[in-house]
């Protein structure tokens, strides 16, 4: 097919809408007249990511019907009480429904964030108002590990001591 | 504004809309007058926190009545940052034409997505250095933008913002995942840092390719910021980290920063490489889209680009005298459509804006750029003043 626009170059964007606001059925155009258009989007529109995630996805099982990273076991009809979305909604759109769905469905999206992002655990930014208790539990868990590996490699000097700053960091969260 | 009459019909006195409209006319905001560091090739740093208001549905699912109030409760929000951080204009989408956001789309203050919400809105600070837009793909997605190579900066900027509004709204956050995002690949600290850089020499000598596959393994992406790929137009490329999870913001925005740093020196030892090898073939490269620019009269956007890409690669060659960073910048965005339409007076078809582009940009260069006359008096391309 050809350039609606031009009619000299092939159609490589083809498209239901476009950035002036009117909707156009079906507007074919070849790559000049898009960029001319605008209508390529930039590099972090969502679309290419979710695009990027629902082939992560759907590369997990067969098509949006059955999209369940193997082993989980996910039942595509599994529901976010909260929103209502399903499972295999979200497999298909790359979108969650609300924050609640990170729970509904957090034994599927682990094995998801780890391939999408390496990583599972967040390193970053508190906020600032509930951020002095989680601040706290954050430094706990780090200390409880240190003192597991501590024991684990018989350093009791060092797990003594990180018992006694694990001991002092709850007596301030209860007082 | 007290009495002021024209609150009269129901319409809300709008404060802001001699702001919106200097904002609207301006292509560039005032943060892009500054010189920043490394802004031979590094054009802008943006740093953007996606961020979700607790208790409610993600922008996708949410209900119109839901969306309404989100967009009160930002306003208020609004009301209430620090006084010392500036106003910040308050603009609902709905209020403005297809061509006013499609300059806010070419002003990078909203994204192609977002100018197609009707319900979305958008907060613009002082300078324009800092906004947010609102009902995106998240409720708020807060940016923050510095000249030149400068994201650490940027990450501040963003943070206080972010800061403030938390004075008043309530993130939906989870103390393993972080900030929750409605696509999982934002969350965590929900923020993408990238680099807009100008590559022209590294595209000539046709090591773009190259470059694309190396980032990839360091985990940055690099996109053209506009047509894709290793053709992207003008030369213009934005590098971004791939993943926002379990590395904290200051870890990113570092990591990219040296990335960024890095292409910048490649970037330069290619210029030096272009000069010293082909000099007669970069000179003639330069003053034919010199000659085109200041003559032509008509230009496709993409042409616009490529010669403004070779008219800047000139200058910073010292082929071509200086033209500032800042007027270079707002050549880019004053050769694209909509700038081009609402500048002139209304929409516009492709032909029509070829040939206000071609006008736009030859009255432009003329005040801008005047090279010394030739030794011996002979008279340049361009009268003087
Ligand atoms: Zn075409
Ligand atoms: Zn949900």
């Amino acid at each position: 097919m050809m350039c609606q626009q031009c009619h000299e170059r092939p159609a490589q964007y083809h498209l239901t809408s476009v950035v002036e606001g009117q909707t156009v059925q079906e507007l074919h155009l070849c790559e000049r007249c898009a960029a001319e258009r605008e209508v390529i989007p930039p590099p972090d529109a969502p679309v290419s990511v979710h695009g990027w995630l629902a082939s992560l996805l759907g590369g997990l099982g067969e098509g949006a019907s059955a999209v369940a990273p193997p082993g989980a076991g996910a039942p595509a009809a599994l529901r976010c009480a909260r929103c209502g979305i399903t499972y295999a909604e979200f497999a298909r759109t790359g979108l969650l429904g609300c924050p609640d769905c990170y729970d509904a469905f957090a034994k599927e999206l682990d094995p998801v964030v780890r391939r999408a992002q390496g990583r599972t655990r967040h390193e970053g930014k508190v906020p600032s108002r509930t951020g002095d208790a989680i601040r706290r539990r954050r430094e706990l868990a780090d200390l409880r590990r240190e003192l597991d590996a501590a024991v684990g490699q018989q350093a009791f000097e060092r797990a003594a001591a990180l018992r006694d700053r694990i001991r002092a960091l709850e007596g301030g969260a209860r007082a | 504004m007290t009495g002021d009459p024209d609150a009269a019909g129901g319409a809300r006195p709008e404060a802001g809309s001699d702001r919106l409209e200097a904002i609207l006319r301006e292509p560039v905001g005032p943060w892009q007058r500054a010189e920043g560091p490394a802004s031979d090739v590094a054009v802008s740093s943006r740093v953007r926190l996606a961020r979700n208001v607790a208790g409610l549905p993600f922008p996708p699912r949410m209900q119109a009545a839901d969306a309404t109030a989100l967009l009160g409760r930002v306003d208020e929000a609004r009301a209430a940052l620090p006084p010392e951080d500036g106003a910040f204009l308050f603009a609902r989408l709905d209020g403005l034409g297809p061509l006013d956001r499609q300059v806010l789309v070419e002003k990078h203050l909203i994204s192609p997505p977002h100018a197609h919400q009707s319900r979305g809105a958008v907060l613009i600070g002082p300078d324009e250095q800092v906004s947010a837009m609102v009902l995106e793909e998240d409720h708020l997605r807060i940016q923050a933008l510095c000249p030149g190579l400068q994201l650490p900066a940027a990450w501040e900027l963003a943070s206080r913002l972010d800061d403030g509004l938390e004075r008043t709204l309530d993130w939906a956050y989870s103390a393993s995942l972080g900030y929750l995002t409605t696509c999982p690949t934002n969350l965590g600290t929900g923020l993408r840092a990238s680099v807009m850089l100008h590559l022209p020499a590294l595209a000539l000598l046709g090591r773009i390719g190259t470059l694309l596959t190396e980032l990839a393994k360091v985990g940055v992406v690099a996109r053209g910021l506009y047509g894709e790929g290793t053709a992207a137009s003008g030369n213009l490329f934005q590098v971004s980290n791939q993943t926002s999870l379990g590395q904290s913001e200051a870890e990113i925005c570092a990591h990219l920063q040296a990335v960024a740093k890095g292409i910048a020196a490649r970037e330069r030892s290619s210029r030096e490489a272009l000069l010293a090898e082909r000099r007669t073939a970069v000179e003639d490269r330069v003053w034919r889209a010199y000659g085109l620019l200041t003559n032509a009269r008509l230009l496709s956007s993409e042409e616009a680009l490529q010669f403004l890409s070779d008219l800047r690669l000139g200058a910073d060659l010292h082929v071509l005298p200086p033209i500032g960073a800042d007027r270079w910048a707002e050549l880019l965005v004053l050769t694209r459509a909509g700038f081009l339409q609402r500048q002139g007076g209304g929409e516009a078809g492709p032909g029509q804006r070829d040939a206000r582009r071609a006008d736009m940009v030859r009255t432009r260069l003329q005040a801008a750029l005047t090279p010394a006359p030739a030794a011996g008096g002979a008279a340049g391309p361009v009268q003087a003043r």
